[in-house]
């Protein structure tokens, strides 16, 4: 049941500044589950479910993925692109990718030299093929402009599953879930963030309107528990990785606490996570306004940026868990 | 007020990046012997206001958050690894003391491999904060029980090492010394007669992503920033343009800076005939004035500067008659503010 939804949620068109599909499936699976929603001007989807208490918690998760945008198609019908978002070349190379539009294409690099083992691919030496043989031909299917994604194979291994949107769209799910049987006094925020891959755009943005008094994001974050990775301690199926910090933000001591106490109380495994390298939404949460108090629960997940990132089915049914636990409490942190 | 006595003070309590509690709390104490209007937010920054509140008022700004480290992972063998919190070089940590601030503050060493074990190649590469780690003494069992992932690693604290000529040398006068110079700017405001309403803040999160100052902007809603925060000063192996004389008040001229506030400063030290030297920064300042000069439709800002050699090692170095400078050079600059400011800060002439 949970499958078939996040398959559905992983299978949208949605990269970073074109999320409209993706937020207007998210929309349908969320209306039943709360009061109002609706998208705001830079296209934030953002669900509204009421409370008593007075006090507001903004869920949020990215919507937005990273793809490939056209910025020229030349004579032989071969479109250059730049990356929409950080994209890792050489293992975005020989992958199969799909415009707005359906058309499909696949991405390969310059190769001067006849089976150049050594080449490597750069965003600048790599292009996308999509069958034309002139620039005429492709023309008529695709603009400069146009922005395409990672056409996203769903692989089942059981209890872990791989895809190329898994980044965030699985969060977004778990935020979906979760509303589904959610107790809380307080108003609900969900909110799907627009432009996140890009330089967390939308986030902010959603949370000035908000104004919530406390703001719990979703996002992925890396492991060390593939072969020679660095010093990390976070891994696969060990339970919801509570963030500390990352490159882009430090969580307030107290939100770390109250997020640690709800996964202890209820009986939730969890992790801590330091972050060496890589931002999320939180970051730009926390400068808005006076300073929202904003904490952020990462789902474990291996190949991050790439067409194969794999999370652990288990750490998502703890996380669901843990955020119902989380809006639940009537007590919130109100300082660091 | 005892600018030594009080830079031992501040320099000694730990305050990395996102755990600014217990420096804030002495910054508090500190700004209650000044004025009685002191406040914090929610992220820690503290602020105390010195004059009715009234227009034009300005915000002085000076950080309390220092560099620091934080455990990643805990390794079987009691060892910890660690990321850097803000701009550690990962280069000058090997021999370093330090406290570990688990569930209780642990005393620690970060070590290195000797060279007697290491071959050429090795000796050549610079350390990179991956490779090291810090030992407590502890197995992993023993660490696992104090120690967590996510808790913070500091230099650890010693009183402010006094050199020859006034330099003074310890961990953290970037930007605690500052702290002791808005304390002095206090005492002297307190003494004059305003036209103006100065809020002193002291910020957290300077050395990451200037959040502090971008919340503190933000909710004073100032009509003019002033940032005060350290600057390269000379030594060996720098450029001459890239550092300053340690005996100069150092003020900032670029795009960060608003032409006529630098003016009013200027104006300031040429009163009292102190030595300015002006640096040039086009770009991004590293300062909380970068993050200030944005907020809230556009606020005025200047940056002042003491030259600090050594920069973000546990040995920064400083001159103290030159932080005294600085103070005289803000407070001049504040109490000569009068109902001429706007005037005074017109762009349009």
């Amino acid at each position: 049941m949970f499958k078939k939804m996040l398959i559905d949620i992983l299978q949208a068109y949605g990269p970073s500044g074109n999320e409209h599909k993706t937020a207007r499936i998210l929309a349908e699976y969320m209306r039943p589950y709360c009061d109002e929603l609706w998208v705001d001007v830079l296209g934030n989807l953002i669900c509204h479910k009421k409370g008593i208490s007075g006090k507001k918690i903004m869920l949020s998760a990215h919507m937005d993925q990273i793809g490939f945008i056209v910025v020229d198609i030349d004579e032989n019908g071969f479109l250059r692109i730049a990356n929409v978002g950080g994209i890792l070349p050489p293992l975005s190379v020989a992958r199969e990718v799909v415009f707005e539009n359906g058309v499909r294409g696949v991405t390969y690099f310059e190769t001067p030299e006849t089976r150049d083992a050594k080449a490597v691919a750069t965003v600048p030496n790599m292009y996308i093929d999509i069958g034309c043989t002139s620039r005429e031909e492709a023309e008529e299917k695709v603009q400069i402009g146009d922005m395409c994604i990672f056409v996203s194979n769903y692989v089942d291994m059981g209890k872990r599953v791989a895809s190329g949107a898994m980044d965030n769209r699985v969060c977004c799910a778990i935020i979906v879930e979760a509303m589904k049987e959610m107790q809380s006094s307080h108003d609900v925020y969900a909110v799907f963030t627009v432009q996140e891959e890009v330089g967390l755009r939308g986030a902010g943005v959603a949370a000035y309107a908000i104004s919530p008094d406390l703001n719990i994001n979703l996002d992925v974050t890396l492991t060390g528990d593939t072969p020679k990775t660095p010093a990390m301690s976070v891994a696969l199926g060990k339970g919801p990785a509570i963030k500390m910090m990352d490159s882009s933000v430090i969580v307030p001591i107290a939100v770390r606490r109250f997020m640690i106490d709800c996964a202890e109380q209820a009986d939730i495994p969890y992790q801590r996570e330091v972050l060496r390298a890589g931002g999320t939404d939180t970051a730009a949460i926390q400068k808005t306004q006076k300073g929202i108090l904003a904490g952020c629960i990462s789902i474990p997940s291996r190949y991050v940026h790439t067409p194969v990132e794999v999370v652990d089915m288990d750490d998502v049914e703890n996380t669901v868990k843990l955020i119902r636990v989380i809006v639940s409490k009537e007590q919130l942190p109100d300082t660091i | 007020m005892d600018m030594l006595d009080a830079i031992s003070c501040l320099t000694a309590k730990p305050g990395v990046t996102g755990a600014e509690q217990e420096i804030g709390q002495l910054v508090e104490q500190y700004f209650l012997t000044y004025t009685k209007d002191v406040w914090k937010d929610q992220y820690g920054n503290v602020y105390g206001r010195i004059g009715e509140k009234t227009k034009p008022e300005i915000l002085i700004m000076a950080h309390m958050d220092e560099i620091g480290l934080m455990v990643t992972k805990i390794e079987n063998n009691g060892m910890l690894r660690m990321i850097n919190v803000g701009g550690v070089d990962p280069r000058v940590l090997p021999g370093s003391e330090v406290v570990v601030f688990g569930d209780k503050p642990l005393p620690g060493v970060i070590g290195a491999v000797p060279p007697h074990l290491l071959n050429k190649e090795q000796t050549d590469i610079a350390y990179r904060i991956e490779d090291l780690f810090c030992d407590i003494g502890y197995d992993g069992p023993e660490a696992r029980k104090l120690v967590h992932v996510g808790d913070y690693i500091t230099f650890a604290p010693k009183p402010p090492l006094q050199l020859k000529n006034g330099y003074l040398s310890c961990k953290t006068l970037d930007d605690r010394a500052l702290i002791a110079v808005m304390l002095e700017c206090m005492e002297y405001l307190n003494k004059r007669k305003l036209k103006c309403s100065v809020v002193f803040c002291a910020s957290v999160q300077e050395e990451r992503s200037g959040l502090g100052g971008i919340i503190g902007a933000y909710s004073v809603h100032p009509d003019m920033a002033i940032a005060i925060d350290v600057c390269h000063g000379s030594m060996p192996g720098v450029k001459p343009f890239e550092t300053a004389p340690m005996d100069k008040v150092v003020l900032t001229k670029g795009s960060n800076i608003h032409e006529k506030l630098l003016k009013m400063l200027q104006d300031s030290a040429k009163a009292q005939n102190i030595p300015i030297e002006l640096e040039i920064a086009m770009g991004p300042t590293g300062t909380d004035a970068w993050t200030m000069q944005v907020q809230r439709g556009g606020i005025p800002c200047a940056i002042v500067s003491p030259p600090l050699r050594y920069m973000h090692t546990s040995v920064e170095t400083i001159r103290i008659d030159t932080l005294h400078a600085c103070a005289k050079v803000i407070s001049g600059m504040i109490g000569d503010i009068d109902e001429n400011w706007e005037e005074a800060l017109c762009l349009d002439d």
